[in-house]
């Protein structure tokens, strides 16, 4: 926003590359000597006033531009897709080799976004946002966003790379076989607010360089991950068209400015145009004249922005990612369903994998706010929808909190209670600390482990261990084997490294399982990283770790006392004394259903279905009615009157002769009121069958 | 009778039951007291009680009631609760019963239970289930739960009126509905001023509550103050100072009478259910083969 | 037998947690509650002599089908109910937020015992009648005083003893057998011989090779066991005052309701309980009543299963000994 105090030298300096213009053009045309435009722009030396001037009309600038150093609006008409050409060599790469290493689903993609976004936090003492919205766009603004987008430069590029037979060919000639049926394009952006953002140079080593010009550069710093590596892929994977537009606001200034740095990468397979052959991967920016025509990032003025769907929230730091034309989970079906559902897969990956990194405690904010939400052309179709840790994921979120507010307790007694144990990680040396330094050795780090009673409304599975690191992203959910019958369901969390943590200690373990994570981020292993970084010893260190936390678990929650029972449990399996389960179809007559209402002049009128199982003889059964009673077997009365509806006959003294071969039957009945013990409205009526084969 | 011992035991049931043999049952052969001394023991958590109290108690029943042991009943239960003074938890072991029954005072309840000759069985014997059994008929059991369950706080007055109704005290007792205290002084207040003092209509009254509390929760229309566990303690360690006087009614635990305003609704719905309900000989009713 | 309420009542589940138990104002490890065998184990071998235990306990409604309902001034409560002492409290809860009700259920050790039955009641006003039943919940909980773990107590009581030791002089008499079945308690029990030469190592082997012989055996005492519990239950089965046989309740009535389906699969439990008090009090001997029981016991005991396993493999080891 507020633009840092320039010198005339870079400004200058910044003006004459991006115009593709070189100090000796300007000494020429300034008739002064070259050694004086370099001393202008070393800032060794400043202009007169009437050089300047014409400095600003040679650049094609307002006058006095060079004074507020105001900048050239990178010009729209300039922006154009670069796509780089073919080796030379003839080598061919049929798709993004990384994306490869990742499935296209979203439940992936939300976590290596977040993931980034988390790594890339700004200002340690605020949360990350992150906000993903899914955009659905048809008509006209769908037109609009595919001519921002200078789509028709594309188009060509498209048709000749969607060859079936690779497996990026085939997904994106299928993309645009959807696109042109059905009409519409699914966004996907993810924002972020209080990250880096694409810092950095256009080329050199820098954030903006190793998400957009690279490949595998994970830019690493700090607990970071991943942070840009590997996982960027999945953005590009997420895109039916491998089209990713970026617009970052920087944390801190690259040429001077902050606001509106734009660049589109476009990642198609090998592919042949008009007798030109072409490597794949594309950019959309303004052409660099310095880098024969490659496409650069450009400082995009706000209509651009607003066309391309890409306005930021605030103006606050960080990164959006808009993915073009993002895979429909359920390619056929109801569009409204499938925004549905990619907005629900969304919250849940976001709820099971950061629901930690959102907790808060009294005096810590979290770490994370996440949100989603669904547009069509703009219009609200979900409403943006905050990811609440304690909805998702309440018995875990409990003792992460419980932890951060120092509540936890020695010893569980309420259902909403934590215990803290530790776990004890030996992180060995490295290589060359062991090599360099003298006395470098094994340090003992401590992570945390909680553990507590799982909550009864949750439908989750029970008895489960979830590690994590310093940026409490769920690394691994392990299964607590070998419990007790009978101990109460709970859940645990570990918390490793500097998740526990800031000593030393905390950050060397951070380091030691940050080498022990694979790409995926999903497990503590033997990794290449590992064994190469470690000294000998790393993997029994890392099985003991992996062993111990399981155990801590099983310490906690193992009841105190266990009397064995020395009778053989077979043995009480045939001595079960509970009431059986009702048997559904019995061989004996049954009333399967019962449906009545008191009248008004008290008694209870009552039609039941009768179940019958098969016999040659007819059945003969007396309807019972019985009021029931709060203990002992209820109260006989009296019918008044039975008649048959079906499948049975009525005999003069009232019993029930049913249809030899019937299988159900229904029969009335009216209560004898001067029977009743009491009221008919003050108890439950029971209706029954006796057996009444013999008139007595 | 041989010497009584000198304790209240506990006489686990599996021990008791295999001296109950039909001779014993019949008063031919005697019960043999060294085999029960043996297998008897003190109660674990119960402090030691002397038997010569609850032996006075029993010869003054059986010297005032001689030719009518029922009407022992409403005497006897208030007073075996005074002078025994257990909880109830130590009153739920059968084993003290069983005690009681074989070894202390055997001999009433072959007085108070005397079955009759029939043509079926033609020698009359005690049914077991006197001796050891649950305890709405055990001979002692029955009694001590009675007065537990039917007295109003310190009050044992409503004991005697549902002692005197054998048929409270053999239908009622084992209904839960008057584990609810207003509940069954309800009961006993309508039994108490007549309207249901006959055999046949406190039967009938107590049915038609039982069937009335499948739909009704009397426990919130007449909410009960649960008793004083402090007061009832204290009541059961003082047993020794208290004496017991042979015709003075005793006085219970103070532990919290039944609130009034419960009771008088209470026997207000059960006199309705009760104006509705038929009473066997009041209203004819066709039996039901 | 189906049951009609003369007023509309809740369908939805009424259910009951357990939040915390408090012996004397401490509070119990929480592995002493367990929710999913409803169970809550009080007794912890350091802290016998406590006075008073306190449930914190939380109950959950159909909100919805209340809201909806006919029913108005609804409450709810907890209620304890242990048939040995004779209590039957009632514990009214305080709503919470909707749905949710909540309040303190105290247990005093002198009206206690043993096992205590913890359950909800919802109660309301339906067509002008106060204090109406509405819905209670299916599954109550069990509040056992002399456990130490919150199991579910749900068998025959099974315990080892010697025998011809003088403390279980009751059982001197069977001294020479291996097992006995003892119904005369408020649980039945079930006593092994320790006494009894190698039947401990057999039951307790967990030996591939003797599974086979362990489980016919196991069977043959559950077949025992069974039919002793049956002849026992039938005999305490009285009959009320117009001469029908009432259900005894307890461990009884579930030995009878699970074995009368098989003693006479025709007949309905009631039916069936009827015939076989009548057929015994009759001098004729009771026809083919004890082949009945007999074929019900082994049908407990699964001895047809457990036998044929046994047999084929007796036969298996006959082939291998003839290669």
């Amino acid at each position: 926003m507020v633009r840092e105090a320039e010198s005339f030298g870079a400004w200058l300096g910044r003006q004459l590359r991006s115009k593709g213009l070189s100090q000796a053009e300007l000494a020429k045309e300034l008739d002064v000597t070259r050694a004086a435009v370099s001393a202008w722009i070393t800032g060794r030396a400043e202009p007169r006033l009437e050089k300047i001037e014409l400095i600003e009309r040679f650049l094609g600038l307002s006058s006095g531009a060079s004074v507020n150093r105001s900048e050239t609006p990178d010009s729209t008409n300039d922006i154009g897709w670069y796509h780089r050409p073919a080796h030379r060599d003839g080598g061919r790469e049929l798709g993004n080799a990384a994306a490869y290493a990742f499935d296209s689903d979203l439940t992936v993609l939300a976590r290596e976004a977040t993931q980034n976004s988390l790594d890339e936090r700004f200002d340690l003492n605020r949360p990350v946002r992150v906000r993903f919205t899914l955009h659905e766009l048809t008509g006209e603004r769908l037109h609009r966003f595919l001519e921002t987008l200078r789509w028709d430069e594309l188009h060509d590029h498209f048709e000749a790379a969607a060859d079936s037979r690779s497996k990026t060919g085939r997904i994106l000639s299928n993309g645009l076989r959807e696109l042109r049926e059905k009409g519409s394009l699914v966004l996907l952006r993810i924002d972020d607010y209080n990250a880096s953002g694409l810092t950095g140079p256009e080329y050199e080593d820098g954030r903006f360089a190793a998400v957009v010009r690279r490949q595998l550069d994970s830019h690493k710093s700090g607990t970071a991950g991943g942070s840009f590596g590997l996982g960027k892929a999945t953005l590009w994977a997420a895109s039916q068209f491998g089209l990713v537009m970026m617009h970052s606001t920087l944390s801190e200034p690259h040429e001077g400015r902050r606001e509106r740095r734009l660049i589109g990468r476009l990642d198609l397979p090998w592919h042949e145009l008009n007798g030109q052959q072409y490597a794949g991967p594309a950019w959309l920016g303004i052409p660099d004249p310095q880098r024969g025509g490659t496409s650069r990032s450009w400082w995009a003025d706000e209509r651009t922005v607003e066309e391309l769907h890409l306005t930021r929230g605030s103006g606050e730091p960080g990164t959006s990612f808009l993915i073009v034309g993002v895979h429909r989970v359920t390619p056929e079906g109801d569009d409204e369903d499938l925004l549905m559902t990619m907005h629900d897969t969304l919250v849940r990956s976001l709820a099971d994998n950061f629901w930690a990194s959102m907790v808060a405690g009294h005096d810590s904010p979290p770490m994370l706010e996440a949100t989603v939400e669904s547009l069509r052309n703009t219009q609200t179709v979900r409403p943006e929808e905050r990811v609440d840790p304690h909805r998702h994921q309440p018995s875990r979120s409990r003792a992460v909190q419980a932890f951060l507010n120092r509540g936890t307790v020695e010893k569980i007694t309420a259902s909403d209670d934590v215990v803290q144990t530790k776990v004890i990680l030996s992180v060995p040396p490295r290589k060359q600390e062991r090599q360099g330094r003298r006395g470098a050795g094994t340090v003992d780090h401590e992570a945390v482990l909680l553990i507590t009673p799982a909550d009864v409304e949750e439908d989750n599975r029970p008895n489960r261990l979830v590690c994590m690191r310093g940026n409490r992203m769920v690394v691994m959910e392990r299964v607590v084997g070998d419990l007790p019958v009978g101990a109460p369901p709970f859940q645990a969390v570990l918390l490793a490294g500097q998740a526990a943590g800031n000593s030393a200690a905390d950050a060397a373990a951070e380091k030691f399982l940050r080498a022990a994570e694979p790409p995926e981020h999903n497990d503590w292993k033997q990794t290449e990283d590992l064994t190469a970084t470690y000294a000998r010893g790393a993997i029994t260190r890392l099985r003991e770790f992996r062993k111990a936390m399981l155990d801590g678990v099983r310490t906690v929650v193992r009841p105190s006392e266990t009397t064995p029972d020395k009778a053989p449990s077979a043995l009480g399996e045939l001595l079960r004394l509970e009431p059986p389960s009702p048997n559904p179809s019995p061989k004996h007559p049954t009333i399967k259903s019962v449906s009545g209402e008191v009248t008004s002049d008290g008694a209870w009128e009552i039609r039941a279905v009768v179940r019958l199982p098969e016999r040659q003889d007819p059945w003969i059964m007396r309807p019972v009615l019985r009021f029931g009673t709060l203990s002992g077997g209820g109260l006989l009365a009296e019918w008044s009157r039975v008649d048959a509806e079906s499948g049975c006959e009525v005999t003069e003294d009232g019993r029930l002769w049913f249809t030899p071969g019937a299988r159900t039957a229904v029969f009335r009945g009216v209560s004898e009121v001067a029977s009743h013990p009491v009221t008919a409205n003050l108890a439950i009526a029971e209706v029954d069958l006796v057996r009444a084969e013999v008139t007595s | 009778m041989n010497q009584f011992p000198e304790h209240l035991l506990s006489l686990p049931s599996e021990a008791a039951i295999g001296h109950l043999t039909e001779a014993v049952l019949q008063g031919r052969a005697p019960i043999p007291t060294r085999a029960i001394d043996r297998a008897a023991r003190p109660h674990p958590a119960m402090e030691l009680r002397t038997t010569a109290p609850i032996r006075e108690l029993i010869d003054e029943a059986q010297r005032r009631f001689e030719d009518t042991p029922t009407e022992a009943d409403p005497w006897l239960a208030p007073r075996l609760h005074s002078v025994l003074r257990l909880t109830r938890a130590e009153a739920a072991d059968g084993g003290l019963w069983n005690h009681l029954a074989l070894r202390v005072a055997s001999d009433y309840v072959f007085w108070r239970h005397a079955g009759r000759s029939s043509k079926l069985h033609p020698v009359s014997k005690v049914n077991r289930s006197r001796f050891v059994g649950p305890f709405h008929t055990q001979a002692f059991a029955r009694l001590w739960w009675a007065a537990e369950l039917f007295r109003d706080g310190y009050d044992y007055q409503p004991v005697v009126v549902a002692c005197q109704n054998q048929d409270i005290l053999n239908t009622a007792l084992r209904m839960t509905v008057v584990l609810h205290r207003p509940t069954a002084q309800a009961i006993l207040r309508l039994v108490a001023d007549g309207t249901a003092s006959g055999g046949r209509e406190a039967n009938a009254l107590v049915k038609a509550v039982n069937a009335a509390g499948s739909t009704l929760s009397f426990e919130t229309i007449a909410p009960d103050a649960e008793p004083d566990p402090d007061a009832y303690q204290s009541w059961a360690l003082d047993r020794d100072d208290d004496l017991l006087f042979f015709e003075k009614l005793p006085e219970g635990p103070d532990d919290g009478r039944t609130p009034l305003a419960s009771v008088n609704r209470l026997t207000e719905l059960f006199r309705k259910l009760f104006a509705d309900a038929p009473v066997r000989g009041r209203k004819v009713i066709k039996e039901i083969p | 037998m189906r049951k009609l309420f003369p007023y509309p009542v809740l369908v939805g589940e009424v259910d009951l947690e357990i939040r915390q138990a408090r012996l004397d104002d401490v509070p119990v490890e929480f592995s002493m509650i367990s929710a999913s065998q409803r169970t809550v184990a009080l007794h912890e071998i350091e802290r016998t002599s406590w006075q008073t235990a306190v449930l914190e306990v939380r109950a959950r409604v159909p909100r919805r089908e209340l809201d909806s309902g006919p029913w108005t001034n609804v409450t709810c409560a907890a209620m304890l109910f242990e048939r040995r002492t004779n209590v039957r409290t009632v514990f009214s809860l305080t709503p919470e937020q909707s749905g949710s009700w909540v309040g303190e259920v105290v247990l005093h050790r002198d009206r206690h015992l043993g096992r205590a039955e913890l359950a909800v009641q919802v109660v309301g006003t339906v067509g002008g009648v106060d204090g109406r039943l509405i819905g209670q919940d299916r599954n109550p909980w069990t509040i056992d005083l002399l456990a130490s773990t919150p199991a579910k107590k749900h068998g025959v009581k099974m315990v080892w003893v010697d025998f011809s030791s003088e403390e279980n002089a009751h059982l001197l008499p069977f001294r020479t057998d291996p097992w006995a079945v003892d119904t005369s308690g408020d649980e039945p029990t079930l006593y092994l011989n320790k006494r009894f030469e190698g039947l401990e190592a057999l039951l307790g082997s967990g030996r591939a090779a003797d599974r086979d012989v362990q489980n016919l055996l196991l069977s043959h005492i559950a077949k025992d066991t069974w039919t002793t519990l049956f002849n026992s239950a039938v005999q305490s089965v009285q009959t009320d005052d117009r001469g029908r046989p009432e259900w005894p309740g307890g461990w009884r009535e579930n030995t009878l309701r699970r074995m009368l389906p098989d003693i006479l699969p025709d007949h309905s439990p009631d039916d069936a309980l009827k015939e076989i008090v009548t057929r015994l009090s009759n001098d004729d001997g009771g026809g083919d009543l004890h082949t009945r029981v007999l074929h019900a016991a082994a049908v407990q005991a699964r001895l047809t299963r457990n036998l044929g396993g046994f047999v084929r493999a007796l036969r298996r080891s006959a082939q291998e000994e003839d290669q």
